[in-house]
């Protein structure tokens, strides 16, 4: 188990800059989500630290040494593709045992070390199988499986879960992070899918346009969000962001930080109806509500043309429609400010 | 890009590539090198190797039977592998539309590609024989012939394309087959949805789609025509007179019969120069195609 | 699909019409590929006298004296088996060459690669003569001349860039992150193109090995300008019956049929891989 640690890292690809001034710490036996939107260089960052990218500048540290130079079979890291990248030739046996063949493991070992994979994994039926003949699960099973036969410092996840269906995903989510914490393996785990992040991640890193826009356990992201890419980000559906005056009106005064500022309230935040202790939002228009069974999101139109989202329980179906008009409230204490020009989090 | 991971990478790249680069150091640019030097010279293949500067190309390029050879390798080449190409093309295009499979098809209409080129030519001999061959005897039915075919001037020209156009054919008609098949469904079926006809299909949505692709069969035809040999050696020689003459029986003559080797190498270039120019024009045609496209 | 199904019905008239002249068109063709096989196997299958009848007979008594005294023709049974030496080295030596090189070029980074790829296109498209010349005399001086493995050797200016490109576009189809999985587990590139990419594309290995040797086969220029007797291939010694009394047609086509049918075997067993080579490299550009 080892620690791996970004120095002031930049990435280009000829002139274009895709990383810059990366300084992120993954430590010890710990599960490091990075998250953030398509092409934001998570899978860069990911395969820097695999040894699949060079660095352009700054230091990559993996167990406190400097391992820019390192090929990748010199890092002893395992990684896990979105594609699985199973070798089409090969048996799941010999997928799973290649690494430590390529290697020169001695032959008993292999095999007592496949035997343990295939058996943690529930693999053993299927090690005579080419990896055409496996679903998107098993498939997904054995490259987990020859990631872990080597017993790496590190595991290296690159959106493992996006070409499996909705149900598989939410299983194999839970074994991966059972896995990660039976073996403590320092593993830094990419999605671009938050509810993956917050559900797997010890902490998370949530990235935008090649920058870290904040670290932090994945409370802390919902509940104290550094600027308005992450609140906007973390949370589904997305959190409200609105100019102060334009979510409060006259009352923005009377919130602290309220003037001229920009405001988020999650959708869960924001109630129907006036409540005791709540400050009121003022009149809103139904324009749709989205009605999930369990919950209901009511989209509205308020009289200052802004457009916002309320989460509520299902047991509105049939007493809100679309085309009423709504008198909404939300708690001071559950509104997040920020600077309306460079978006961070007012203290 | 510092890291030693580049120059480790490029490192052993360069050990994979070495052998080819070796075998073809070897086999090409020795060859086109000091096929070059000798073209400056008078060299018989014994001792007589002077230096005669420009002489090879100047004589050459007033010789008249060096003319006319060219004018018969354009000849054949071009009117090959228009031939080729048309009736190849058609042939792709009626077989695609067939509602059976066509791999068996397919196969034998590639049996002729299987054929070495001077096995074609010797049977062709069978076939044309003034005399005593099938093609006299199957065109006597409609009242045509009997033609000399390799025996006249007029006509031996005709016959060596007609032998190319029966080998080479199928080798237009499998790629463009290919090419069809590989067309992209939808475009085709919205314009029929729309009603528009099989002609108007074929000509304003999947030619221009294998636009790209028809050229560069063009460019491997004209190409490997105008390297022509085994055909010609096989059956006229370049006979009769000068009338089948082309650049490489041309050139085997003057190296291995002449001993001029001087002169047979001021012809190669000249000729590699020509091919050279033939390919890059229609290679900027297709280039010009895919910008306006 | 409703649509279209009106629609067919609509003209089904014009349809039928044009779809039974491509099929007619289709057998013309057919017709016209197989004729010229077919009537010289007839000849070779004909005795010296119902060769040479005129007009020329459809039915005739078979012999195979044609074929018998081709087994005894020594020259002609040497050419056929020098053939067979040259093909194999041939095909060998340019699978070797040709499969590192072609990995190199399509997953590592090389400098000059572009340059590389305009060397093979040149010395692809260059006429014969302009390479053999030169050679023959390094090949006596060297001792290469008139050998299995100088003739084999010469024949990689062709076949070295067809292999390369057809390899090339093989390996472009497996999936890049398998290099990365492999390098990550530990494997250098070696390995990872002779334990992954070779086993992943042996049809495409098999399709170039065909074409390559299909190649050789039948090449003739080469040969001609440098084996003299002792690696004299099948071509030149079918080349031989050009000559020698114009009219033993007979042993002609006989020879024509036998040097035929090995790449006829190689057609039929392999048909769908030639036709792959022969398409990938342009179909996909
Ligand atoms: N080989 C490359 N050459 C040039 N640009 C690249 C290359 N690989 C990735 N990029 C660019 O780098 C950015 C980050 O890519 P990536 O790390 O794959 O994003 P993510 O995994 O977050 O979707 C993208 O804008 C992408 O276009
Ligand atoms: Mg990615």
């Amino acid at each position: 188990m080892r620690d791996i640690r970004f120095l002031d890292v930049a990435k280009s690809y000829g002139d274009v800059e895709v990383i810059s001034g990366l300084d992120l710490h993954v430590h010890e036996g710990e599960f490091m989500v990075l998250v953030g939107p398509s092409g934001c260089a998570k899978s860069t960052t990911l395969r820097m630290i695999a040894g699949l990218e060079s660095i352009s500048s700054g230091d990559l540290m993996i167990g406190g040494e400097r391992a820019n130079h390192l090929s990748p079979a010199q890092r002893n890291i395992s990684m896990v593709f979105q594609s699985y990248a199973l070798f089409p030739n090969m048996s799941v046996r010999d997928n799973l045992s290649f690494g430590l063949r390529v290697r020169k493991t001695d032959p008993a070992t292999v095999k007592s070390e496949v035997a343990r994979v295939a058996d943690t994994l529930g693999l053993g039926e299927l090690l005579d199988r080419k990896p055409r003949q496996l679903s998107g699960g098993q498939a997904q099973r054995v490259a987990l499986g020859r990631a872990m036969i080597r017993r790496p410092d590190a595991f290296l996840f690159d959106e493992p879960l996006s070409n499996l269906d909705a149900e598989l995903r939410v299983q194999m989510r839970g074994e991966i992070s059972e896995m990660q914490r039976q073996l403590t393996t320092t593993t830094v785990y990419v999605t671009h899918d938050q509810v993956e992040a917050m559900t797997m991640g010890d902490r998370i890193a949530v990235m935008n346009r090649g920058r870290i826009m904040q670290v932090g356990v994945p409370t802390e992201l919902y509940e104290r969000p550094r600027n308005t890419f992450v609140a906007g980000f973390i949370g589904s559906p997305r959190m409200n962001l609105l100019d102060a005056e334009d979510l409060l009106g006259d009352a923005a005064a009377t919130v602290d930080r309220g003037r001229g500022s920009t405001l988020g309230i999650r959708p869960e935040h924001l109630l129907i109806g006036l409540t005791e202790g709540a400050v009121p939002v003022g009149e809103a228009r139904v324009n749709r509500i989205e009605d999930l069974g369990h919950e209901a999101l009511v989209h509205l139109g308020n009289v200052r043309g802004a457009h916002l989202t309320v989460r509520t329980s299902g047991d509105i179906r049939g007493v809100v429609r679309a085309g009423e008009t709504l008198s909404l409230a939300l708690r001071p204490d559950r509104l997040h400010a920020f600077d309306s020009t460079t978006g961070e989090r007012l203290p | 890009m510092t890291s030693a991971l580049r120059c480790l990478g490029s490192a052993s790249a360069f050990w994979f590539v070495l052998p080819c680069l070796l075998v073809l150091a070897f086999t090409s640019v020795y060859p086109v090198g000091f096929g070059l030097a000798v073209s400056f010279t008078n060299w018989n293949w014994g001792n007589q190797f002077e230096f005669v500067g420009w002489a090879n190309y100047a004589n050459l390029l007033a010789d008249a039977e060096f003319w006319s050879v060219m004018r018969n390798t354009v000849v054949f080449a071009a009117s090959a592998t228009a031939i080729e190409i048309a009736l190849g093309f058609y042939l792709a295009v009626q077989v695609d539309r067939l509602a059976i499979r066509t791999d068996l098809i397919r196969a034998v209409i590639m049996l002729p590609l299987m054929v070495s080129g001077i096995v074609v030519a010797l049977m062709s001999k069978v076939m044309f024989d003034p005399f005593l061959g099938i093609i006299n005897h199957l065109i006597g039915v409609f009242g045509l012939g009997p033609s000399a075919f390799y025996g006249a001037a007029e006509t031996a020209m005709a016959s060596i394309v007609a032998v190319d156009v029966w080998w080479q054919t199928a080798f237009v008609f499998i790629i463009m087959l290919a090419g069809l098949r590989s067309l992209p469904a939808e475009p085709v079926e919205a314009a029929r949805v729309e009603g528009a006809s099989e002609f108007t299909i074929f000509w304003f949505i999947k030619l221009p789609m294998l636009r790209s692709l028809l050229i560069t069969v063009v460019i491997i035809r004209a190409i490997d025509t105008l390297k022509v040999f085994d055909i010609v050696f096989g059956t006229t020689g370049g006979g009769p007179a000068l009338a089948t003459e082309v650049v490489q029986t041309f050139v085997y003559r003057t190296a291995y019969s002449y001993q001029q080797i001087g002169k047979a190498m001021a012809t190669m270039i000249l000729f590699s120069l020509l091919i050279l120019v033939i390919s890059l024009a229609l290679q900027a045609l297709q280039r010009r195609g895919e910008d306006a496209a | 699909m409703t649509a279209r199904t009106a629609l067919q019905f609509h003209d089904g008239r014009g349809q039928g019409l044009s779809r039974a002249w491509a099929y007619a068109f289709t057998g013309a063709m057919i017709l016209f590929s197989l004729f010229p096989v077919y009537w010289v196997l007839t000849v070779s299958l004909k005795s010296r006298r119902d060769g040479l009848a005129s007009p020329p007979l459809w039915i005739f008594d078979p012999t195979t004296a044609n074929y018998l005294k081709l087994w005894s023709h020594e020259t002609f049974k040497y050419t056929f088996l020098n053939s067979v030496i040259i093909t194999a080295i041939g095909v060998a030596l340019s699978l070797a060459i040709a499969i590192p090189t072609a990995y190199a070029i399509v997953r590592m980074k090389i400098r000059g690669r572009n340059l590389v790829g305009v060397w093979l296109i040149l010395a692809y498209m260059l006429p014969e003569f302009l390479f053999v010349i030169p050679m023959f005399s390094l090949y006596q001086w060297t001792g290469l001349y008139d050998t299995h493995v100088g003739l084999a050797l010469m024949y990689q200016v062709h076949v070295l860039p067809l292999s390369i490109w057809l390899l090339s576009s093989f390996f472009r189809e497996i999936n890049p992150a398998i290099d990365e999985a492999a390098r990550i587990e530990g494997a250098s590139n070696w390995q990872i193109l002779t334990r992954i990419y070779v086993p992943c594309t042996l049809p495409g290995m098999a399709a170039t090995a065909v074409l390559n040797a299909i190649w050789i086969w039948n090449e003739l220029a080469i040969a001609l300008g440098l084996t003299f007797s002792r690696a004299e291939t099948v071509t030149l010694g079918i080349t031989s019956f050009r000559g020698y009394a114009a009219l033993d047609w007979g042993a002609m086509t006989a020879a024509s049929i036998i040097a035929i049918v090995p790449m006829l075997l190689f057609a039929v067993a392999a048909q769908k891989h030639i036709v792959k080579g022969l398409s990938l490299g342009a179909v996909k550009g």
